[in-house]
């Protein structure tokens, strides 16, 4: 049931989401095009005038690719709102599988496309930037080096392991992810004449309450060990409890959206 | 002016004084068949008519202080169209989504086929809602695999036997479609199962008469003696023709439960008439 499930709302959602994902590479390739042949005329006469065009239209080429990779994740999560709390609903609710499949298939439609989202806008940005690098021997990913070791200097002796990095940023991904939906559904079905504000009321309530248990938390944490142990090890420890925050959290409101589901679903 | 809880007890009084409790959508119609207001307390577990395909008892659900439905209890046999009745706000489609499983109730039992609501049920009710709910970027041919993906009971030569003889084409997209075809597409999608249990809510309302001729026909074509039809709808004119039986339903409480000619008999009055009486502001 669970890729019954998963096949109609990934077919939608690559529907919807395939123009913009072709405009992302259109653009990026373009983007791409526009600085390999600018510094390809570097010697050129009014090379700076090139240079300033050039630039104005790449500012405006990864804003778009940004805005269209935004899109991609608003369309998924629209697409999950869509088909619970509109009329859609009304067939998705009664198919016979437990909601638990139905709540599971709808999340990881959103958590999928939100990927491909992602990975859309990271490839177009390697497109647009990395490209003419690799193509025409730009030099400019030194002074991007120069600053990344700048920045490591700063922060000499903060060690947290790549693994344990990876793994924050998964357990955020899912958890932001997580959130959204859990807003979405408590939002529209309490307050079912505005579901809109409700979303919104309980998107800021649940960030709040993690900001609150995070702060009070870690506050903890720093009063405990911050004789005992050095800075780096404090803050990996920071690191792992926060993720860890993340993830009950997440967690409580998958369950809490779980919950909504099945006692107090009620679409107008 | 006759208080109407005088005019049915009278009525029950006269037409079944032995047998107040009778649960008169079981089995034939008999001449002691009217109205049964009692039916609010419950119904005999035993059917004369088919198995039973839909029991209910106590059933209540409030939103906030608002009592939507307080108290309902009846059970319906298989083979039987039933109207549910009753003004705007009577409790009628709250009803119909708790036993379609879209709503939980406070208190009571419901079970179909002895199943309580849940995916069991779901599996033996089919459901057609108030609203177009599938899916407008579905061609139609898209909505007839989704009912085949999820409803094992799914006909999909009938569906297709169906929409054919509409001159529906299974390439277009729902969105296209107008409010009439979209509402027989959905009805065609939902009678095309082989349920126990059909619920339709409101399937008259807002179609021109040829639609309703179309929708009304194709419930009775689609039913069979193993199943039961229950049609929610405040058009009683349209339907009184096939119902086997009706509810009343008033403020969330049944104000009567009974045949048409049973109705005819006792009181000398149609649904149609004996609905604008009880509801007569």
């Amino acid at each position: 049931m669970l890729r019954k499930l998963l096949k109609y709302d990934l077919r939608e959602l690559l529907r919807q989401t395939l123009p913009l994902i072709i405009s992302m590479g259109a653009v990026s390739v373009v983007c791409c095009a526009l600085l390999y042949f600018t510094m390809s005329f570097g010697e050129a006469e009014n090379f700076f005038g090139a240079l300033a065009t050039t630039i104005g239209f790449f500012a405006i080429g990864i804003i778009a690719i940004a805005v269209m990779g935004v899109i991609i994740e608003f369309i998924a999560v629209i697409r999950y709102f869509k088909s619970l709390f509109t009329d859609e609903g009304y067939l998705n609710m009664v198919i016979p599988v437990k909601t638990s499949t139905l709540l599971f298939a709808k999340t990881l439609a959103v958590v999928i496309f939100a990927i491909v989202g992602g990975l859309a806008l990271v490839v177009s940005l390697f497109i647009s930037v990395g490209l003419p690098t690799i193509l025409y021997d730009i030099t400019y990913l030194d002074d991007i080096k120069e600053v990344l070791s700048l920045f490591i200097q700063m922060t000499d002796g903060i060690e947290i392991s790549s693994v344990l990095t990876v793994i924050t940023i998964l357990v955020e991904f899912l958890y932001s992810t997580v959130a959204l939906l859990s807003a979405i559904t408590v939002g529209s079905v309490l307050l079912r004449r505005h579901k809109l504000l409700g979303t919104v009321i309980f998107v800021f309530a649940f960030s709040l309450i993690k900001s609150v248990l995070e702060a009070l938390i870690s506050g903890g944490i720093f009063l405990v060990l911050s004789d005992s142990v050095d800075y780096s090890v404090h803050y990996a420890i920071e690191t792992v409890v926060t993720t860890l925050i993340s993830l009950a959290f997440g967690t409580a409101l998958y369950l809490i959206n779980l919950r909504t589901l099945e006692r107090k679903f009620n679409i107008e | 002016m006759q208080d109407i809880n005088e005019a049915v007890n009278e009525t029950l009084n006269e037409a079944a004084p032995d047998d107040v409790n009778a649960d008169t959508l079981r089995g034939e119609p008999s001449p002691a068949e009217g109205t049964d207001e009692s039916s609010q307390e419950g119904t005999p577990a035993s059917a004369e008519g088919g198995e039973t395909i839909l029991h209910v008892s106590g059933l209540t659900k409030s939103y906030g202080e608002l009592r939507a439905l307080d108290g309902v209890s009846f059970d319906i046999p298989s083979g039987r169209i039933i109207g549910l009745l009753g003004p705007n706000g009577s409790g009628k489609s709250t009803f119909i989504k708790i036993v379609a499983g879209l709503l939980t109730s406070d208190a009571g039992e419901v079970n179909v086929l002895g199943n309580p609501i849940g995916v069991a049920t779901k599996a033996l009710v089919a459901y057609l809602p108030e609203r177009n709910s599938i899916p407008l970027h579905f061609t139609v041919g898209e909505a007839v695999d989704f009912y085949q993906d999820f409803f094992p009971d799914f006909d999909r030569e009938l569906a297709l036997n169906m929409l054919s003889s509409l001159r529906v084409d299974p390439r277009l997209r729902i969105k296209t479609l107008s409010k009439g075809t979209k509402e027989k597409v959905q009805l065609v999608m939902v009678m095309a199962r082989r349920a126990a249990l059909y619920l339709l809510d409101e399937p008259i309302s807002g179609v021109d008469p040829a639609a309703r001729d179309f929708i009304i026909s194709t419930i009775l074509k689609s039913h069979s003696s193993k199943s039961s039809v229950i049609i929610s709808t405040h058009l009683i004119t349209d339907i009184e023709t096939v119902m086997d039986g009706f509810i009343l339903l008033k403020d969330g409480r049944v104000r009567g439960i009974g045949t048409p000619e049973g109705l005819m008999r006792s009181r000398g009055q149609t649904v149609d008439e004996y609905f604008r009486e009880v509801f007569r502001c």
